[in-house]
């Protein structure tokens, strides 16, 4: 191992990672490259843990003193945050970007090849096996929105 | 981190459910580390603390937009950098080795007391050559202790960024920490 590899090997390692044998091997070896590598530990040692930096007392008093004087206080009517059992799968940008593409389906079905396919397999009745699926879709999709946003629906509901 | 007495997801869950007292955990837990960074864009510890309060009374009344996409600890260290941030957005400086940070270890002689010093000199020095980006991200991955996770949510930077600027960081402070005291302070 080059001094020039063995020093970027060691710069790549993470805060407690150990160096693989042949590093350490080589970091051992050479005095240049150990002398380099000691010298940027200590230094990295010399941070101070933000364990060691205290304030002169506990905030808590002060802080709670001034939190008693604001009037708006955060309820949980107005607020966004939610566990993270309560947030769903999906995201609402997900759900409308799903809805419009079943929508865009729909409205490009006419003009694509399958309604040729369709009155070769299913005979001329194909619209109404076609309106049948698209509707067990739409159900599908709504039902899985709903369900999937109760919370909010239940939250919406107290509001009013 | 985890708290003996609840998670903090479960005490934000109090706090806005109405039990406002809660919160007096939340900054029991985080006033050290919050009182650190403030220590590096303020350079005194009045300061230092007046600023705490303020990021606690902050991340109280933000409570509510806390959508728990990242870990609690992380969100509320975002929130005291960012107003750390705009407080000195004139000046900018974040000190990465505040002086008030400085603890004697227990046991030093007057000559590693020294060597100590000079070494803090060196990379303190050291410390002033890099660009802020490398700095801030050195400094929160070593001294707060952060993941790279944790810092590239904290400071709005892609992970692989972070990485980076860390690397970048210490090769700087590698070349830049050659043939001064701070290299030759393990010898001692």
């Amino acid at each position: 191992m080059t001094c020039d590899r063995a020093m970027e090997a060691y710069l790549r390692l993470d805060r407690d990672e150990a160096p693989s044998r042949e590093l350490a091997a080589h970091i051992e070896s050479c005095p240049l490259c150990g002398r380099e590598v000691w010298g940027l530990t200590a230094s990295l040692q010399a941070f101070p843990p933000t364990a060691d930096c205290r304030p002169g007392r506990d905030l808590a008093g002060p802080v709670m003193a001034r939190i008693a004087d604001l009037k708006a206080a955060p309820g949980p009517d107005a607020l966004s945050w939610r566990s993270r059992e309560e947030r769903p799968l999906l995201s609402l940008y997900n759900w409308i970007g799903t809805g419009l593409m079943i929508l865009a389906g729909m409205i490009l079905i006419p003009y694509s090849t399958i309604p040729p396919l369709l009155n070769r397999i299913v005979g001329p009745d194909w619209e109404l096996s076609l309106h049948l699926v698209l509707g067990l879709v739409i159900t599908i999709y709504t039902t899985l929105f709903i369900g999937s946003h109760l919370t909010d629906l239940r939250r919406l509901l107290k509001m009013r | 981190m985890t708290d003996p007495e609840g998670s903090d997801e479960a005490v934000v869950s109090a706090v806005l459910g109405g039990e406002r007292e809660a919160f007096a955990g939340i900054v029991r837990k985080y006033q050290n580390r919050v009182f650190s960074l403030g220590l590096r864009f303020f350079r005194n510890r009045n300061d230092a603390e007046d600023y705490a309060q303020e990021v606690f009374v902050r991340v109280f009344e933000r409570l509510g937009t806390f959508r728990g996409e990242s870990r609690f600890g992380t969100w509320l260290m975002k929130v005291a950098y960012y107003h750390g941030i705009s407080s000195f957005r004139a000046r900018r400086v974040f000190d990465s080795l505040p002086e008030e940070a400085e603890i004697p270890a227990a046991g030093d002689g007057p000559e590693k007391l020294h060597a100590r010093r000079a070494a803090r000199e060196a990379l303190a020095a050291a410390l002033r050559e890099l660009p802020d980006r490398y700095r801030v991200c050195l400094d929160l991955y070593f001294s707060f202790g952060m993941t790279y996770q944790d810092v590239a949510a904290v400071t709005d930077v892609p992970v692989n960024t972070v990485k980076s600027h860390v690397f970048r960081a210490k090769n700087i402070l590698r070349s830049s920490l050659r043939n001064t005291a701070a290299e030759a302070y393990d010898d001692l």
